[in-house]
């Protein structure tokens, strides 16, 4: 066999594996080993378990992935991600279906700080679902777009995918987590006139809620939503500003969040015990999955991978535009059943020398990336949005229900695609003007 | 006797645990610190960049390996598999947990010596105001992969005992990641 089909058969047994429920970091790490022993010899493969760990971690750009999380866990354990729903209803409620709407900046507002579109849909689906439902709104808008909206949070900033992509391709990190904006901003702007339309169309979708909202209680809770807003963007503001690198923000942000609860009452020592946990638990699993990627890119590297990859570009003449798309079918398919982080960390490796052959933009690319990997996160059968939200429904609506309403949302999804590919500035004006 | 040990390493996974929890909430505040005095007094703590990154990072990712493994929250896939038995997953999780302790095991194992050949070098950082020793830290990554791969062992041949007597009490499922 040669090397480059030692490495196929290689990924082949790595998803057979991923299959039968072996941990994705075992996986990629046994897998890479054993090829490396093979392709080299068994001593090269020990040598690259020694130091790798420590080098891999020892890192102040990946610093920014525990800070981000920590100010995630802070900032969703002490309530302050709850209160935006209650803003945002009192806000946009007016609009057709203003209550979808209102759940859908929630919400993404809620993934940009707590940086998980998971808990944010978990979250928010007993927040806002049940209210919904109360008042007569389609059952399958209602879990739709708490599903979909969830995925905002990656795109906006802070955004740990960001952070893990950026260093894998050797982008800076600052520049790609502002890359994101714009997209996410789009996003939900499309969603919004996609509900309003559609509820406007179809008002039974989405009865009127009764009763008018005083200017006075609009204000009124501006006092209690103002501390999450004022933390995202401070965070996006030093970044953006070159004040402090994306490190510095997720260590200040942390801080700010805990001093925020603090004032509001919140910080109990549970609060402070459970946050600190749960970033440590993230860090330590991701960091596990990443170790083993580094060690699966080095072996494909031994196996001369890199350099076919690029061939194969040249020998097909392959068309930027071919290789973006048929990204997005890999993505699509293996965002079927992988997690985003488990799957990004997977094909990196394999599809940068893709890219860099084309020299396409890294930054942009990067948002393409972390788009696809979010709409697995809404795709049947494993979308693992719409099985949180099941989850968090009970028997009250139907899985195919929970799908049929995110259906919209893939439509509006596939529009944001096309948009992102075809005008690349969307993504790359914005960290343009930080030079 | 399983009892035991399994208190002890508890114990023990616990002790790394706090010490992670402990470098994680050093590493905000002496960032936070760091960025207020850089931009107050001019004046930013010297050295924040080196020790954040050869001590807190390496505590913050290494040592919470153990409890993670406790808790079965690795990263896995579950959609092929969800639908097997308790008696068949427990099977299942407990082949895939002793082999993986094979591998997590030959990270302690390798770590151990590059930790050994970092304190014989006498391994430092040399910064701009000072000479940073970090030998110690190379030791973190061989003892959270050794106590993963001791949770490994362990709930791995508890896994196989309790598929084998087709005991009632099932695993709990491994978790997903909240993330993203």
């Amino acid at each position: 066999m040669s090397d480059i089909q030692i490495a196929f058969t290689a990924i082949v047994i790595l998803l057979l594996l991923l299959a039968v429920r072996v941990p994705i970091g075992v996986a990629l790490g046994s897998v890479s080993i054993i090829g490396i022993a093979i392709v080299k010899s068994p001593r090269t493969a020990l040598g690259s378990l020694g130091s790798m760990p420590y080098d891999f971690a020892a890192h102040w750009t990946l610093s920014a992935v525990p800070m981000f999380l920590l100010m995630g866990a802070i900032a969703y354990h002490s309530g302050l991600t709850h209160t935006l729903y209650r803003g945002a209803r009192l806000w946009l409620s007016f609009l057709p279906g203003g209550l979808a709407v209102a759940t859908n900046f929630a919400s993404a507002g809620f993934a940009a700080a707590s940086g998980s579109s998971l808990a944010t849909a978990a979250a928010m689906g007993r927040l806002a679902i049940p209210e919904m439902l109360k008042l007569g709104y389609d059952k399958a808008l209602t879990t739709g777009v708490v599903a979909a909206a969830g995925t905002l949070g990656s795109l906006i900033p802070p955004s740990i995918l960001m952070v893990l992509y950026g260093w894998f391709t050797e982008q800076p990190i600052s520049k790609l987590l502002i890359a994101g904006i714009l997209p996410g901003l789009l996003t939900a702007a499309v969603y919004t006139v996609m509900i309003v339309a559609r509820c406007k169309l179809n008002p039974s979708l989405a009865p009127k809620v009764e009763g008018k909202v005083t200017w006075q209680e609009k204000f009124s809770v501006l006092r209690e939503i103002w501390p999450l807003p004022l933390l995202i963007l401070g965070v996006i503001g030093g970044i953006y500003g070159g004040v402090v690198t994306p490190t510095e923000a997720g260590a200040f942000g942390a801080s700010l969040s805990a001093l925020i609860a603090l004032i509001q009452g919140k910080l109990s020592w549970t609060v402070i015990k459970n946050s600190v946990l749960e970033a440590m638990n993230s860090t330590a699993s991701i960091f596990f999955v990443a170790i083993g990627a580094v060690m699966l890119s080095r072996f494909l590297a031994f196996c001369g991978m890199p350099a076919f990859m690029g061939g194969l570009i040249e020998d097909w003449a392959l068309d930027p535009l071919m290789l973006v798309i048929g990204t997005s079918l890999i993505y699509l398919i293996l965002g079927m059943f992988l997690d985003p982080i488990g799957l990004m960390l997977l094909t990196l490796p394999i599809l940068l020398p893709m890219f860099e052959a084309l020299d396409l933009d890294l930054i942009w690319l990067g948002v393409l990336v972390i788009k696809y990997l979010e709409i697995g996160l809404l795709t049947p059968p494993v979308g693992m949005n719409a099985y949180i939200i099941k989850g968090v429904v009970g028997d009250q609506v139907g899985l195919t229900t929970i799908f049929r309403g995110l259906g919209w949302f893939l439509v509006c999804e596939l529009l944001i695609v096309v948009l992102l590919i075809a005008y690349p500035s969307i993504s790359t004006y914005l960290p343009s003007l930080m030079e | 006797m399983n009892l035991t040990i399994e208190k002890t390493l508890n114990a023990l996974a616990n002790v790394l645990l706090l010490f992670g929890g402990i470098l994680m909430v050093l590493m905000m505040l002496q960032i936070t610190l760091s960025v207020l005095g850089r931009y107050l007094i001019s004046q930013p703590i010297p050295g924040t960049l080196e020790v954040v990154s050869s001590y807190y990072m390496v505590g913050v990712v290494f040592f919470p390996l153990a409890y993670v493994q406790r808790q079965r929250e690795h990263i896995v896939v579950e959609l092929f598999t969800q639908k097997l038995s308790p008696r068949s997953l427990a099977g299942l999780e407990g082949v895939i947990y002793l082999l993986s302790s094979l591998y997590v095991g030959m990270l302690a194992w390798r770590g151990f010596l590059s930790a050994f050949k970092a304190y014989d070098f006498g391994e430092t950082w040399t910064t701009a105001y000072f000479d940073l020793i970090t030998w110690p830290t190379y030791w973190f990554v061989p003892i959270g992969f050794t106590f993963m791969t001791l949770y490994l062992l362990l709930q791995g041949m508890n896994d196989l005992v309790m598929a084998w007597r087709n005991n009632q009490i099932a695993p709990p499922p491994a978790k997903h990641l909240p993330i993203e």
